[in-house]
């Protein structure tokens, strides 16, 4: 019932907040691009197949030199850098997205058993995680990875590695709180099942601030993998995200070729920019303090 | 030491005042080269890598010297002759002094031998079996067995003082070099810049030029930018982008000179490839080789990728090196044909194609990615699904290493400053686990028992004209059968201010000694 | 007091011998570094020689002895690659990614903390929505891309800047650094710029959060009410306790500006540990990599127990438990 008042409350304020509509509109152009974008451009920029190494460096098509069949221009390899942004959004908002998710289910999991259950178990797990929070995650991720050598998998298990933290910690404060509730009380005594006490009851009501970090961290992981992808340590060169697409367009930028690093620039901005509107707006709603 | 800067100007002033009548009589020559990345150590038997084998030039001196087109005459020695098939008599020059004044000996040639094959470098005397001093300026150096090019690969082992070296220690001698060449090291800030200063009393008279700094610069368009304004007067590997902005610009010259480096394309002969999902191996039959080397348009890879600077190559070595067989065109012998290439696929029984994954480097090569990346769609045209394994040279050389179960079709480049196809061809061409030390690096897994004899015939000689023939015999044979397609050389590219006085060198050593500036 | 020191030091030691364990084990899946040492054309017997030399040869245990007992007396090894103790390597290079660390932190705050206040204290002026959406901005460029922005149109094509490098260096204290020269400066300023917008961006933000929640306490209405001159009342009340969260922070902003310096060390070619640990991580150059990681756990250890005990000196309502 809390929960149904306060999204009504929530999706009023959100009409009349101007950026986060704006951050919506934003998000929701970037999930098109992710769903339909492929079907808009002809060019697949990862089939080498398709592209023409003769067409290469060629400037976008209001520059002179131009062509219409590569709006934005083409980078080393002939690969349309519009088809090239598209098909690297989507690599990134994939990383971005599912790297958010494995880190909320495996650190809400931590924080409820954590919290639940107390203990040696509740030292460990928060031990680790206080460990770990002393150092940047920047620097975690790049360290697994150059262990780990590139790929999509990799990226995952080293930004889960890094994410999970902060929801073990906010779910296991919330989880010692809810324990001492009446309701939970009673339901030990009817004799529900542990797990069922944390899956029904607890869960739902230690949820609500994950909904902001989680918000937050999808594009905190796009940066981190942009970062990680321009030093080498990321995505696989054949199939490029947009980190990677800038790190090949530093080689040559201060040769004049802008149009290979400023466009996939630009996209990561604007996608994380949109996430971080709307993550603000919800922060705003959902924290109590500011009540 | 450091100086307050008011110290440092009044130091600097009264030095100027005494210098000054000096100075008007002498202008000091100095030059400023831009290298793709800073030395990493000035021990010569500690590592190879391009800019510290730079430095190693400057500061020591080698038994035979090599000069910039291949060709070998004395150094340190002043002459050498064979006593028998198997031991060298070399004569040292008498009077050369190191830069601490202390004089050449034989002992310190037989140092430095025995130094070096308890090294990572050992590979450099894998040639040399024993050496002795038989007295102060002799030194005699026997081979395993009768071998023809030795003086060759003398002109690889620079020479240290024995009591210096063993005095500093190892570590110490990466940091403070002492040798006989002509310049001593003034300065090292790593990173940032190596300043040399010419040594007066060389035995080959004092370098014209009095100092040489050298600045890593390793982004290719800030070394262009550097380049452009002035603050370099040589720029090495200037980026094939700029060569065209920079050639515009007057009084800059654009140099370039093929190099060494052959970019090479293995392909696995054996019955059954790893990265094949066939019951056969279809690069086993010769006639998938051949279309495989028809499908590749050297000459379009050239133009796009390499921008014009690459030279395709026509045999395994180029021109000037033993073994070169004069007339031989792999390129006249399998020009770029796709029909041609399919029909041979079809002969063979793979007219479907099949798939295979190219392991190549994306850091080590110019443009190696882009190369790799265009063979892929080249080789689409037969049908050829190439995946590319692409990664870091630093994880490339385990993975790729002899004899492998994860590659089949490998992209890398070699190149032979001995000048002598020999080195190459017992390394990637001899049959594997036939003979300690040949074949060490054989990745096809090529073996023609043919051409091992003609290698064990070369390396029996102590005859240079001998040697040559065996191994234009073997060059024949190897371009016959195809182990592994030549792609191209690439090319060397400086650009240099006018007044400077530079010839490039086929083996990219840089040499200031060899060098001029204009007042 | 001292209860607290002494477990709080005995758990940096914790944490320090788990980092090195995690570091070691991890540095056995990087690639095999006699490859990037011997020449391609080794034979077995060469390659068997250098694994020697270089100490590859033992098995993980002993590996490992060997690695704990020379860092407890500071000698992590000879890098692969320089032959030079890694220790020293990376010392030389600490000086100028500290150079970049410091001047970005002062970029930083200088420009974020009146900001923060203003927008704080002022939350629906427009100037104030101005400066909040630039510091959203701020939180989703990647780094990266602006340090190439910034090289391209300030130095490339205006040729305002360097476009790489260290300035001359000098002396100031006796300690060696950039920036006690002009030029030094010169080529300071992109670099720390670019690694300044992160933090700049962060700390602007939770100064205004901060100031937001102090403006409404009462005690700020009773400055008021008392005569406290408005400019007074923010920065002599009001700022001291907002601060609070943004000291917090400040210690793990200071990590992630050594993190994210790797990259901007990276693109501007300065020579810092941080570029050094990325080429040494390309050439698999471990010890060199170790040196690294353990230096900057130590360092990051070590600022996380300074921001605890400041934090006492700074709120008297938290208790050292």
């Amino acid at each position: 019932m809390m929960t149904r008042f306060m999204a009504s409350q929530l999706a009023f304020n959100w009409r009349r907040n101007l950026s986060a509509i704006g951050g919506t509109v934003i998000i929701a152009l970037c999930l098109f691009i992710v769903f339909a974008g492929p079907s808009l451009v002809s060019q697949n920029p990862y089939d080498v197949k398709q592209l023409n190494l003769l067409d290469s460096y060629l400037p976008p098509v209001w520059m002179e030199g131009g062509n219409p069949d590569y709006l934005l221009g083409t980078d080393g390899q002939g690969r349309d850098v519009l088809a090239a942004v598209i098909y690297g959004t989507r690599i990134s908002a994939f990383i971005g997205l599912a790297a958010t998710l494995l880190s909320c289910v495996i650190g809400t999991f931590l924080g409820l058993i954590a919290g639940y259950f107390g203990g040696w178990l509740d030292a460990l797990i928060m031990r680790i995680a206080d460990i770990q929070l002393s150092f940047p995650s920047m620097l975690i991720a790049l360290f697994l990875m150059s262990a780990f050598g590139t790929g999509i998998d990799k990226i995952l298990i080293s930004l889960t590695a890094v994410g999970w933290v902060v929801y073990a910690r906010t779910v296991r404060g919330s989880t010692l709180g809810e324990r001492q509730r009446e309701y939970v009380q009673a339901a030990r005594v009817a004799g529900l099942r542990d797990a069922a006490i944390i899956w029904r009851h607890i869960l739902p009501n230690v949820m609500t601030p994950l909904i902001v970090v989680a918000t937050v961290q999808v594009g905190t992981f796009i940066l981190i993998e942009a970062s990680l992808s321009f030093l080498g340590v990321g995505v696989p060169v054949t199939e490029p995200s947009l980190g990677l697409l800038i790190k090949n367009g530093f080689d040559v930028l201060f040769s004049g070729l802008w149009w290979t690093s400023v466009f996939p620039g630009l996209m990561i901005m604007a996608m994380v920019f949109g996430i971080n509107l709307l993550g603000d707006f919800l922060r705003d709603e959902l924290n109590p303090r500011l009540k | 030491m450091t100086l307050n800067p008011s110290m440092r100007r009044l130091l600097t002033t009264a030095a100027f005042a005494i210098a000054l009548p000096f100075a008007s009589m002498v202008d000091a020559k100095d030059l400023t080269i831009g290298l793709t990345s800073d030395p990493t150590i000035l021990d010569p038997q500690a590592g190879e890598e391009l800019s510290s084998n730079i430095m190693f030039y400057h500061i020591y001196d080698p038994l035979v010297r090599r000069d910039a087109d291949m060709q070998f005459g004395p150094g340190l020695a002043e002459s050498w002759s064979l006593k028998d098939e198997k031991t060298w008599v070399f004569k040292l020059r008498a009077g050369v002094k190191f830069h601490n004044g202390e004089a050449l000996k034989a002992s310190d040639v037989v140092f430095t031998i025995d130094r070096l094959k308890a090294s990572v470098m050992s590979n450099l005397s894998a040639n040399i079996a024993g050496v002795t001093a038989v007295d102060d300026l002799t030194v005699e150096i026997t081979t395993p067995g009768p071998y023809a090019a030795l003086p060759n690969d003398l002109a690889a082992i620079l020479i240290l003082n024995e009591a210096y070296v063993t005095s500093v220690g190892d570590t110490e001698l990466g940091l403070k070099p002492m040798g006989t060449g002509p310049y001593m090291l003034k300065e090292w800030v790593k990173e940032d810049h190596l300043t040399l200063e010419a040594f007066p009393d060389y035995f080959a008279g004092k370098a014209r030029i009095d100092t040489v700094i050298f600045r890593p610069i390793t982004n290719p368009a800030t070394r262009t930018a550097a380049l452009l304004t002035g603050e370099l007067d040589v720029v090495q590997d200037l980026a094939v982008r700029d060569v065209d902005r920079v050639k515009a610009e007057p009084g800059i010259t654009v140099l370039t000179r093929p190099s060494l480096l052959n970019i090479l394309l293995a392909m696995d002969v054996r019955e059954k490839s790893p990265t094949i999902a066939l019951d056969k191996n279809p690069m086993a039959d010769r006639r998938v080789r051949e279309a495989i080397a028809r499908a590749i348009d050297v000459a379009t890879i050239d133009k796009v990728v390499m921008n014009g600077l690459a030279t395709a190559s026509a045999q395994f070595v180029p021109e000037s090196h033993v073994g070169y067989v004069d007339g031989a065109d792999f390129r006249a012998m399998y020009p770029f044909d796709i029909a041609r290439a399919k029909e041979l696929m079809a002969e063979a029984g793979f007219a479907d194609g099949f798939t295979m994954t190219l392991d190549a480097t994306n850091n080590r090569y110019v443009n190696d990615a882009q190369i790799a990346q265009a063979l892929t769609s080249m080789l689409a045209q037969i049908d050829i699904d190439l995946q590319l394994n692409m990664m870091p040279k630093s994880n490339f050389w385990g993975y790729i290493r002899t004899p492998s179960d994860n590659s089949s079709f490998i992209m890398s480049g070699w190149d032979v400053p001995s000048g002598d196809a020999g080195s190459m061809y017992g390394a990637l061409y001899y049959s594997r686990d036939k003979k300690p030390g040949y074949g060490e690096v054989n990745r096809t897994s090529y073996s023609n028992p043919e051409v091992d004899a003609l290698l064990d015939q070369a390396d029996s000689t102590a005859k240079i004209e001998e040697r040559d023939g065996y191994l234009q015999e073997a060059t024949k044979l190897l371009l016959a059968d195809i182990p592994m397609v030549p792609v191209h050389y690439e090319q060397d590219i400086y650009a240099l201010h006018d007044g400077v006085t530079f010839t490039p060198r086929t083996d990219k050593f840089i040499w200031a000694y060899e060098m001029d500036v204009a007042e | 007091m001292f209860a607290f020191t002494v477990r709080r030091l005995i758990q940096m030691v914790v944490v320090l011998w788990a980092v090195s364990v995690i570091v070691f084990l991890m540095m056995t899946f990087t690639g095999d570094p006699v490859f990037m040492v011997v020449p391609i054309d080794a034979t077995q017997d060469e390659i068997a020689q250098a694994r020697r030399i270089l100490g590859l040869d033992r098995p993980m245990i002993v590996q490992y002895g060997i690695f704990l007992s020379g860092l407890l007396q500071g000698d992590f090894g000879l890098s692969y690659v320089f032959r030079q103790p890694a220790f020293d390597l990376i010392l030389e290079r600490l000086p100028a990614t500290m150079e970049m660390v410091v001047v970005a932190m002062i970029i930083a705050t200088v420009v974020a903390i009146p900001l923060g206040v203003y927008a704080g204290a002022n939350p629906g002026k427009p100037l104030s929505r101005l400066i909040m959406s630039g510091s959203l901005l701020g939180v989703s460029l990647p780094g990266f891309w602006v340090g190439m922005m910034l090289i391209w149109v300030l130095a490339v094509e205006y040729r305002i800047f360097p476009s790489s490098g260290r300035g001359d260096v000098g002396t100031i204290f006796g300690m060696q650094t950039s920036l006690a020269t002009a030029s030094g400066w010169h080529h300071i300023i992109l670099p720390a710029f670019t690694l300044s917008v992160g933090t700049l961006a962060i700390l602007l933000r939770m100064t205004r959060a901060g100031m937001m929640e102090v403006t409404r306490q009462d005690y700020m209405k009773f400055a008021r009410a008392k005569g406290v001159s408005r400019r007074g009342v923010l920065y002599g009340h009001g700022l001291r306790n907002a601060l609070i969260p943004v000291v917090t922070i400040f210690g793990l902003q200071l990590g992630d500006l050594i993190a994210f310096a790797t990259i901007t060390e990276t693109i501007f070619a300065w020579p810092g540990m941080g570029k050094l640990l990325i080429d040494s991580i390309y050439r698999a150059d471990r010890p060199v990599i170790v040196v690294y990681l353990m230096l900057v756990a130590l360092i990051f250890v070590v600022i996380n127990f300074l921001i605890d005990v400041l934090y006492t000196f700074i709120d008297p309502r938290i208790t050292v438990k």
